[in-house]
């Protein structure tokens, strides 16, 4: 009877699962693969920062190339087409027309991907094939694709289209799982047919939340346009490893404060649009 | 009309929902359909627009057997019936009068509705629905910034832009506070007398059932066990229905108001 | 009685419905959807003519012949598919660990310079205004730098290298982490961090104890997110000139068609560790949840 009644609580003490060994060894081994990182990066050698380079790149921005940054004087006539501003439109341009065409592109491949329409079999097919196009880096997808359609903004226009198709389509099955069926059943007891459903009951719901994917891609974009540029498809991305190559300091200033000012206000437009759609 | 003839209904996971039911109603009627949750209130309903197909026996809805109709027969017959729902069944984001126009689309072709192209008529007869129900200042407001009763009778302008002969209402104010649902009621009232549109309604509460309708049906377990007038409704015949005295729940017992104040309000004048 | 009858312009071109119901009159908002419908189109033309097609036929022809050469080794560099794979083997395949080593690195430092700061920027922890409003306005400065700018930038000072790479993608991280951190902390529960101050704890202990572990799942989920944007980033910083698989890359098509078998190799290798990179991510959100 004494034995029975024993659970005292230095008992419950004693007994208690030790989860703290799993915790510990889970940390050991985090640290060991972060000095592991470490040391096989050979950071540990590194060098001290270029302090001169730096101060170079100052004076840049200080004293940027306004006729690069306005594209006027020597930037003007013929030449308009490599100065910034001609530029940073190109990759609006890039961003804009690619996510556009992308987000038309993609309706057909949300709707196949949404459960509650397709069923879920063959919805999977679609994930698949969404995520095989979203998963394939940009700018792989750019250089090869600059052997087909050539060096220059086109080729930065298809990229964005083909991998946008890949990230709004997700979305946009997404927004599509999400709706209501309430609506749907009253149409179907008002007697309307399949394509009016669609019509009435889906795509007005759908539609804001489509927008909004739409707004936030074409923010995204306008960064991805831009870094195209660096492997020749266009933009001002071009111009800014030159620049940097070659230490032109005010050039690479002036294009720096494009890129800011650009993807800064692209931005702004985009989030203010968002909230007014919800 | 409508006319049951030994209508069974059986889901295809083998439950029965309704056994054997032989039920006529006339032209203009206000029938209630009470009973416990599962009896088949909702089964019954839907079976009369073919929401829910019947798997025996005829159902014939103004002469035709809508258990035999399908595609767009079927469609024109359901045309000719409204359905309201406890949950209202709005697009929320759109408008009210788009909201209410979705009622027309059935009398129009596809690409009509597709494009979303309704002729002015059509407009002015939503606009005129939504006068009826007293909410006409509403119809270019989106329609989730209205109150639950506002909401509903955008629903029931909905409804009666398909110039229905008949509405069903599967527990239309079971959503709806105590002062909201007798303005509802009192809405489907006004309806069923002046227009002369039959209206057969789930009821929740039992005494609003019995105040408002002129014929009462009761279910348990999927069959019919009671089918009279509203006033010959005894304490008996509940039992009957629900197996048991009536919970306060299923009241709505008395509400603090000026009826005639509110029936005013009702409709809008 | 004074009627005002303002006639705009706008009421020439576009004038509004007016619907008169049993005596009623209401008036039909203007259709807004129209206008942008045409200011998008409008905007879309106009960008068109930024993007030059004159000069540029598109060689449908050349997308399978260069899919071809990217997975013929017999006429490219690795002479055979033994080649091919030991080309993975010895060169890919390191530079993709050292890569994601990086990727690694950089969130690490970034998120773990993030933490502080995250927490000065939180109104709930910081009370005062004159600390997190500055603490948030350099980090919105921070964050509206591209990644690759940053790079850039890095490599000015640091020179090529994975140092590059390390550093613009730390800054990168802590620029994203700190506001979706704040943002978590702000939406905690206050309760418990509030009961341990009254009861004697001070500040430190309180956040540690009350805070922390309604924040660690998330903050670990954080983690991985902006570790996966990184991998993905990484190898265009490899092209800047970071290092990594980047820069393999770069001198594998540089060199002409006859190298295409490599590229093929390094596409190969790329596609597949995002893959599972992004398969990783999503069963670890699961878990998490």
């Amino acid at each position: 009877m004494t034995k029975q009644e024993k659970l005292t609580p230095q008992k419950a003490y004693k007994n208690r699962p030790k989860k703290w060994i799993y915790n510990l060894l889970l940390f050991v081994l985090f640290v060991g693969i972060v000095i592991y990182s470490i040391v096989s990066s050979g950071l540990g050698a590194s060098r001290a920062i270029n302090w001169e380079r730096l101060q170079n790149l100052g004076k840049g921005f200080i004293n940027p190339n306004i006729e690069f940054l306005l594209g006027i004087g020597e930037y003007s006539g013929e030449k308009f087409v490599h100065s910034v501003p001609y530029l940073t439109l190109q990759t609006i341009a890039i961003a804009f027309v690619g996510t556009l065409i992308a987000a038309i592109l993609a309706i057909p491949f949300g709707f196949i991907t949404a459960r509650n329409v397709i069923g879920n079999k063959v919805s999977k097919i679609g994930e698949v094939l969404l995520i095989i196009i979203r998963t394939f880096p940009e700018i792989l997808l750019a250089l090869i694709l600059i052997r087909v359609s050539g060096i220059g903004a086109l080729t930065g226009t298809i990229v964005i289209g083909i991998h946008s198709v890949g990230m709004i389509g997700k979305l946009y099955a997404e927004a599509i799982e999400n709706m209501e069926s309430g609506p749907l059943e009253a149409l179907d007891a008002v007697g309307a047919n399949t394509a009016v459903k669609i019509r009435h009951g889906i795509f007005p719901q759908v539609m804001p939340d489509f927008l909004s994917t739409v707004l936030y891609r074409f923010d995204i974009n306008v960064r991805t346009a831009s870094v195209l540029g660096i492997v020749s498809a266009g933009g001002i991305g071009a111009p800014l490893i030159f620049a940097s190559t070659n230490y032109h300091w005010s050039d690479l200033a002036s294009i720096m404060y494009a890129i800011i000012i650009m993807v800064t206000t692209v931005d702004l437009i985009s989030s203010y649009l968002r909230k007014k759609l919800i | 009309m409508i006319k049951f003839i030994n209508v069974d209904k059986v889901y295809p996971n083998g439950f029965q929902a309704l056994k054997n039911v032989n039920l006529e109603i006339y032209d203009g009627e206000f029938v209630a359909i009470i009973g416990l949750s599962g009896a088949g209130k909702s089964t019954l309903l839907r079976t009369i627009n073919k929401m829910h197909p019947i798997t025996r026996g005829e159902l014939y809805v103004n002469d035709v057997d809508i258990s035999k109709v399908k595609g767009k027969e079927l469609r024109l017959l359901r045309r000719n019936i409204g359905m309201i729902f406890q949950s209202f069944n709005l697009v929320k984001r759109s408008s009210v009068i788009n909201n209410v126009l979705a009622g027309r689309v059935a009398y129009h072709s596809t690409i009509t509705s597709l494009l979303g192209t309704f002729p002015v008529e059509d407009k002015m007869i939503a606009l005129e629905a939504l006068d009826k129900v007293g909410i006409l200042e509403k119809a270019f407001v989106r329609a989730d910034q209205l109150s639950g009763g506002q909401q509903q009778r955008v629903a029931l302008a909905r409804a009666l832009s398909q110039k229905p002969h008949i509405i069903l209402a599967d527990e239309p104010v079971a959503s709806l506070d105590p002062i909201t649902t007798i303005s509802v009621m009192n809405d489907f009232k006004r309806i069923n007398k002046e227009m002369g549109i039959t209206i057969v309604a789930n009821m929740h509460h039992v005494d609003l059932a019995l105040k408002y309708a002129t014929r009462i049906i009761g279910i348990r377990e999927g069959k019919i066990v009671f089918d009279g007038p509203a006033d010959s409704v005894t304490e008996e015949v509940l039992i009957s229905i629900y197996g048991r005295s009536i919970k306060e729940s299923e009241k709505l017992g008395h509400v603090d108001f000026d009826e005639e104040e509110l029936e005013g309000k009702g409709s809008g004048k | 009685m004074n009627a005002t009858n303002k006639s705009t312009l706008l009421d020439k071109i576009y004038p509004q419905k007016t619907y008169n119901v049993n005596g009623k009159i209401i008036k039909k908002p203007r259709n807004k959807t129209i206008f942008i419908a045409i200011l998008v189109l409008i905007i879309f033309i106009g960008l068109l003519f930024f993007i030059p097609t004159r000069n540029i036929t598109i060689k449908f022809e050349q997308f399978p012949v260069i899919v071809k050469k990217m997975f013929s080794p017999t006429t490219g560099k690795t002479k055979s598919w033994a080649g091919w794979f030991l080309y993975i083997k010895e060169t890919v395949w390191p530079l993709m660990l050292e890569t994601i080593n990086m990727c690694f690195l950089g969130t690490l430092f970034g998120a773990t310079m993030a933490i502080p700061f995250s927490i000065l920027a939180s109104r709930n922890i910081s009370k005062k205004g004159i600390i997190y409003q500055p603490v948030r306005l350099f980090m919105n400065f921070i964050r509206t730098i591209p990644t690759y700018v940053l790079a850039v930038i890095a490599m000015i000072c640091f020179g090529i290298g994975l140092l590059t790479g390390v550093v613009a993608m730390t800054i990168f991280t802590f620029g994203l982490l700190t506001k979706m951190l704040y943002e978590i902390i702000e939406t905690v529960d206050m309760g418990p961090f509030e009961s341990l101050e009254s009861a004697g704890a001070t500040k430190i202990e309180a956040f540690r104890y009350a805070v922390i572990p309604q924040i660690l799942p998330i903050f670990i989920g954080y983690f991985i997110y902006a570790f996966e944007i990184n991998v993905r980033g990484s190898v265009i910083l490899g092209y800047v000139g970071a290092g990594g698989i980047g820069l393999e890359l770069d001198t594998a098509i540089s060199e002409g068609s006859h190298y295409y078998d490599r590229v093929g190799a390094i596409v190969v290798v790329i596609f597949l560790v995002v893959l599972i990179l992004q398969g990783f991510t999503r069963y670890a959100r699961r878990k998490l949840q």
